[in-house]
């Protein structure tokens, strides 16, 4: 018999796994091309496809337009989509592992303030930054602003934690805190100050997928690839300091600068997504713990298993946002997602409050 | 590890936490190899603040503590782990890690810093065999945060000892157990101290304990040591009453023939 009898079981379940998952995705990805208020078939989606990636050469059966809709307007819109659920997923599982909390997500440390400061930046400054040249055409300069914000919040929670006696688990959700409360501050200073940009900045804040392009998805998903190696790399690393720094120590782990890295990681991917959607609640809080009720709580998989649940559940949430309400109007995603997440919290909750009680 | 050097060297060494007392003030010890110490005394004599200035997780505010020669701060965590292995008092598993994986963290300072580095199937016969030895063999998969304190425990020993390292250092590792568990535990460290002549340096509050298996005694008070001798030698009504103010009588076992303790 295999020792690994893990909840997943062998090596080959947790494959099969795998791939159930990334079929799944993908089937979610083609479906979500099809909704939205012009109706597309699934024979359209797929022709479109085969001719984007021109394995069939054909101008019969696809007009123009529809090829548009299908590959401009709803698959970079999916995209981004899978993008985002990956990213805030993969980066709450961090947060969590290295904050030894389960109830940690990306915004937990401050960072997503600092995405949101930097957008209210933009939106207040109105015009005034339009004649910043971008390089990607489409984007907008939101995001890059939201980057930024998100990178010089993260090295104030460094340097204020090392202030404080050292990257420690306190120290940085104490100084995620003082971080997150100043920015939120000005950003309410900045609201009071210019009624007219509110609306935008609410809206911003509240987090959307809505009129994002293939800008949108080549601006983040660097990022996204470059957090989640980053923090891959440390995934035996966080597993160890998972049984705190003491213990992580005494089994040879370099407990600040391992940790210094997940936190960069983390911080990239949730800085990665927040300046393309807003803040999009709950993935990041939800997604980690149903993955390690499938794959088990070792780092390596479970980012991998929180990256594909949260793409997933993020196409879908953002479909649903599309076509919730008649007409064309919209519902953000971000309450779509805390809609579904906040009962399905409860659940974890439920099932952890039972552990407890036998853990006598 | 050159020979000669004593494992362990502790010369005139204090510390002191940032908020309350000294809580040691000038401890001197050489530990050679192959020795297996107990370290005993009241509540908040200094017992674990020793250890953890042992394994470097705390530096001295004065004096030095040397590894085979070295001093042990300044020193990498995993050249450090390599020498030491810890058994730490208490340890809490906040998610579902398997048993089998708590102890295969134990082969963390001997693995390469690869992306894709795994524990070899070496590595995990190591883990099963030393979870055998504990008769502990059925917590490999089952997950460690529902696991007892006792239970844990036993992993935490398992995880130090497929450490590999020249030194164990245990900070009241038995404790949780029950009699049996502790004897079994305890006759493991006894034969890989004399058959592969490992260190053993064990914080303990069970006097009888100690006293079957250590071979020298170490006695803290307020930060000092008080005593330190072959067992039979400090293990006396006289110092008994000076360390713990209480009344005892010592006694010889019966069968093993070492000295026992009778309290009140």
């Amino acid at each position: 018999m295999s020792l690994y009898s893990h909840p997943s079981g062998s090596r080959h379940k947790l494959l099969v796994y795998f791939l159930a998952v990334v079929l799944f995705l993908a089937t979610s990805i083609l479906w979500a091309c099809m909704l939205g208020p012009v109706e597309i078939g699934i024979t359209e989606v797929l022709n479109v496809f085969l001719k984007r990636f021109s394995l069939a050469s054909m101008d019969e059966g696809v007009n123009k337009t529809v090829a548009a809709i299908v590959w401009d307007i709803r698959f970079s819109r999916v995209l981004l989509a899978v993008l985002v659920g990956w990213a805030l997923a993969v980066s709450g599982a961090a947060f969590q592992g290295v904050l030894i909390n389960p109830l940690a997500d990306p915004f937990t440390i401050g960072v997503a303030s600092g995405a949101a400061f930097g957008a209210t930046i933009v939106i207040f400054m109105g015009g005034a930054v339009d004649t910043i040249p971008v390089w990607l055409k489409g984007l907008g300069v939101v995001p890059l602003f939201s980057f930024l914000g998100a990178m010089i919040a993260l090295f104030f929670v460094v340097t204020f934690s090392r202030l404080a006696g050292g990257l420690r688990r306190e120290t940085m959700i104490l100084s995620g805190i003082v971080v997150a409360t100043f920015l939120s501050a000005l950003i309410a200073l900045l609201k009071a100050l210019d009624e007219e940009s509110v609306q935008a900045i609410v809206f911003w804040i509240m987090g959307s997928l809505q009129g994002r392009s293939w800008a949108h998805v080549g601006f983040s998903a660097p990022y996204v690839f470059l957090g989640t190696l980053l923090l891959i790399t440390k995934s035996t690393e966080l597993d160890i300091l998972t049984l705190g720094d003491e213990q992580a120590k005494h089994l040879g782990v370099e407990v600040e600068r391992v940790r210094f890295k997940v936190l960069v990681g983390a911080s990239i991917l949730t800085a990665a997504c927040v300046s393309v959607s807003g803040i999009i609640g709950f993935v990041g809080l939800v997604t980690p713990h149903l993955a390690r009720l499938i794959v088990g709580a070792r780092h390596r998989e479970l980012f991998l298993a929180s990256g594909f649940l949260g793409a997933i559940i993020m196409v879908w949430s953002d479909a649903i946002s599309r076509v919730l309400l008649p007409g064309g109007e919209e519902v953000p995603v971000g309450v779509i997602t805390a809609l579904l997440g906040g009962p399905f919290f409860f659940f974890v909750l439920l099932k952890s409050r039972r552990g407890e009680a036998g853990d006598v | 590890m050159s020979r000669g050097l004593p494992a362990i060297e502790a010369r005139e060494v204090s510390y002191k936490y940032r908020r309350g007392g000294e809580v040691l003030k000038g401890v001197s010890i050489a530990i050679q190899p192959g020795e297996f110490v107990g370290i005993l005394g009241p509540n908040g004599s200094g017992k674990t603040t020793f250890l953890r200035l042992l394994s470097g997780v705390l530096k001295p505010d004065s004096g030095t503590v040397k590894l085979f020669g070295e001093e042990v701060w300044g020193l990498g965590r995993q050249v450090v782990a390599r020498r030491v292995g810890v058994v730490p008092q208490r340890t809490s598993i906040e998610f579902p890690v398997l048993g089998l994986d708590v102890v295969l963290m134990g082969r963390y300072p001997h693995r390469s810093n690869g992306l894709f580095s795994r524990p070899t199937k070496g590595d995990i016969e190591n883990a099963t065999n030393v979870l055998r030895a504990l008769d502990a063999l059925h917590l490999a998969s089952k997950e460690a945060n529902g696991l007892s304190g006792g239970e844990t425990a036993l992993l935490a020993i398992a995880r130090a000892l497929i450490q590999a390292s020249h030194i164990i250092l245990a900070d009241e590792a038995t404790s949780s157990l029950d009699p049996r568990r502790k004897l079994q535990v305890f006759d493991l460290f006894s034969s890989l101290n004399t058959e592969a002549g490992l260190t053993i340096v064990s914080v303990m509050h069970d006097v009888n304990l100690a006293a079957l298996y250590c071979k020298r005694l170490v006695f803290f008070k307020d930060g000092r040591i008080a005593h330190d001798g072959l067992v039979h030698e400090v293990l006396t009504k006289e110092n008994l009453m000076d360390i713990y103010n209480v009344e005892v009588e010592i006694v010889t076992h019966p069968r093993r023939g070492v000295v026992q303790v009778l309290m009140g």
